[in-house]
């Protein structure tokens, strides 16, 4: 009998077939990839024992919907081990894997042990797929070509980073989501007496404000957090550049999946420590970007969900959350160092110390930047 | 910096959901129709996917009671049926009896069955979504 789930199921059985084939044909020299080799095999091993499963009902009018569940699922899955690592794992460039080897020796040293392995793969843009089939073991990193000649872009691989430690840990949102909640309870437990249309208005005004932080919107505010929490003023620099490089307006409340910059780079800078707020060329940058983003009016609705006192408590409840779930996770107190240190002479240079000593470099001694990062940049570990 | 963080984790979790609520609706519909054994499943795989119903079931029924979604995967249910014109509390009396028989071990009807496949072919849906954003980053 023919129909119609007969015959898909038998394309994903000839792409299970093709994908299981590339990866086997992709390179493992010297242990290459191959944790995400095994992962993503024992994967397509699943999905090729589920096929076979409900093969006995593919034609069953009872069970036409979950057989369809079925294909479209093993479907999609098919789609993303395509889109986000065959090329990175069949024909990695050598940037690719000198940058791989340098995240996840990053990795190690931040305390995200749950990395194992990673692609990195260059795909136009800072991306990461963090897990895949419920693991967080073997991301995909996606990255612009020449990403280390973008340096004031580098915090950004933290950002990426944050997407693995929100997945990993739920109650960071859960926290995110019980303190807004409790922001704007206060806020309706202030309202004195009034008249009811204007209580109601207010009141519109107070659950709209609530709403808008979806979790999509904490998630990245998170991330955003998180690489403030690990890089300090270095983040403050990345954030300003992101915000102003591209000319966006800064109170854009439109992105479903974005705060507005204004609060991206507020929320950061409201959890600088007090010694890295003075810090001159920080204080600088700061007073820089407020005056850019005056060119832009904020709106009623960007002052009701993102006031300062809202931003300051995510940036104190995230940091909680850190210190408590990751305690390993080093977190920068100070200012950026003293320039002298990026000239002191050093065998190899770690991946975050050359983001803060590159931010010194290029605030106090700017015309030895390009020199200084050219040297640094071979010693990367 | 891109969505596809936030993007992936979502798919990667409505995934996860749409996968094990398949396979424990697969179980409940092969007892129904007596083919536990072409599928190769056991009273225990039964009894596992009555356990995984119920879990999803009783985290939804709230949701659609007090139209309130925390969890992205509620949101897009309760959206999705607002759309279609539906009312979420009734959807919540309805899934109340089928945890009721779950329960009791008392056989689930087909038409049951079909009212939880609509709400998991919501979030196939959405996964079918996500991933065409993907493609289209």
């Amino acid at each position: 009998m023919n129909s119609y789930r007969a015959l898909k199921a038998k394309e994903v059985e000839l792409a299970l077939a093709a994908l299981q084939e590339r990866l086997e044909q992709c390179p493992r020299m010297n242990g290459q990839h191959a944790i995400v080799l095994a992962r993503l095999e024992a994967l397509l091993a699943t999905f090729a024992g589920e096929l076979l499963t409900v093969q006995p009902v593919v034609h069953d009018p009872a069970f036409q919907t979950l057989i369809d569940f079925t294909l479209n699922r093993i479907s999609i899955f098919l789609s993303i081990v395509e889109t986000q690592f065959i090329r990175g794992l069949a024909t990695p460039s050598q940037e690719e894997l000198f940058l791989r080897a340098i995240f996840l020796n990053c990795l190690k040293r931040l305390g995200l042990d749950w990395i194992e392995d990673m692609v990195v793969q260059g795909s136009g843009e800072l991306a990461i797929y963090p897990g895949l089939d419920k693991s967080l073991a073997t991301p995909a990193f996606h990255v612009p070509t020449g990403l280390l000649d973008s340096f004031l872009s580098l915090p950004g691989v933290y950002h990426e980073f944050g997407h693995s430690v929100f997945a990993r840990f739920p109650s960071i949102l859960a926290a995110m989501q019980q303190m807004n909640r409790a922001y704007f309870d206060s806020l309706r437990g202030q309202l004195g007496p009034m008249q009811p249309a204007i209580r109601a208005t207010q009141l519109q005004r107070f659950q709209q404000a609530e709403e808008f932080w979806s979790e999509r919107r904490l998630e990245e505010l998170f991330c955003d957090l998180f690489a403030q929490y690990i890089s300090g003023c270095a983040n403050i620099i990345s954030m300003i550049d992101l915000s102003m490089a591209k000319g966006r307006p800064t109170y854009d409340m439109e992105d479903s999946d974005y705060p507005p910059d204004a609060a991206r780079v507020r929320v950061c800078a409201l959890a600088l420590a007090a010694n890295q707020a003075n810090e001159p060329s920080t204080k600088h940058l700061l007073e820089e970007w407020e005056e850019y983003a005056r060119q832009f009016n904020d709106s009623q609705f960007y002052r009701d969900s993102c006031p300062e006192s809202l931003l300051r408590q995510f940036g104190q409840s995230v940091f909680a959350a850190l210190a408590s779930k990751m305690p390993n996770l080093p977190k920068t107190q100070g200012p950026p160092p003293d320039v002298k240190v990026a000239f002191t002479p050093a065998k190899v240079i770690f991946f975050e110390d050359a983001i803060h000593q590159g931010c010194a470099v290029l605030a106090w001694r700017r015309d030895n930047f390009e020199s200084w990062w050219q040297d640094a940049r071979t010693r990367l570990q | 910096m891109s969505s596809l963080g936030q993007l992936s984790s979502r798919l990667d979790r409505n995934l996860q959901l749409v996968g094990e609520l398949t396979k424990a609706l697969l179980a409940l519909r092969a007892q129904l129709t007596g083919k536990l054994e072409v599928l190769k499943l056991s009273p225990d795989d039964v009894d596992k996917a009555r356990a995984t119903v119920v879990e999803f079931l009783n985290g939804l029924m709230p949701v659609l009671n007090t139209k309130t979604a925390a969890l992205e995967e509620h949101r897009v249910i309760l959206d999705k049926l607002s759309k279609a014109g539906e009312q979420p509390s009734d959807w919540a009396d309805d899934f109340g009896k089928i945890i009721e028989q779950l329960r009791a071990n008392k056989p689930v009807e087909s038409e049951q069955l079909n009212k939880i496949m609509r709400v998991v072919g919501y979030l196939q849906g959405e996964a079918a979504e996500d991933v065409r954003r993907l493609r289209s980053r």
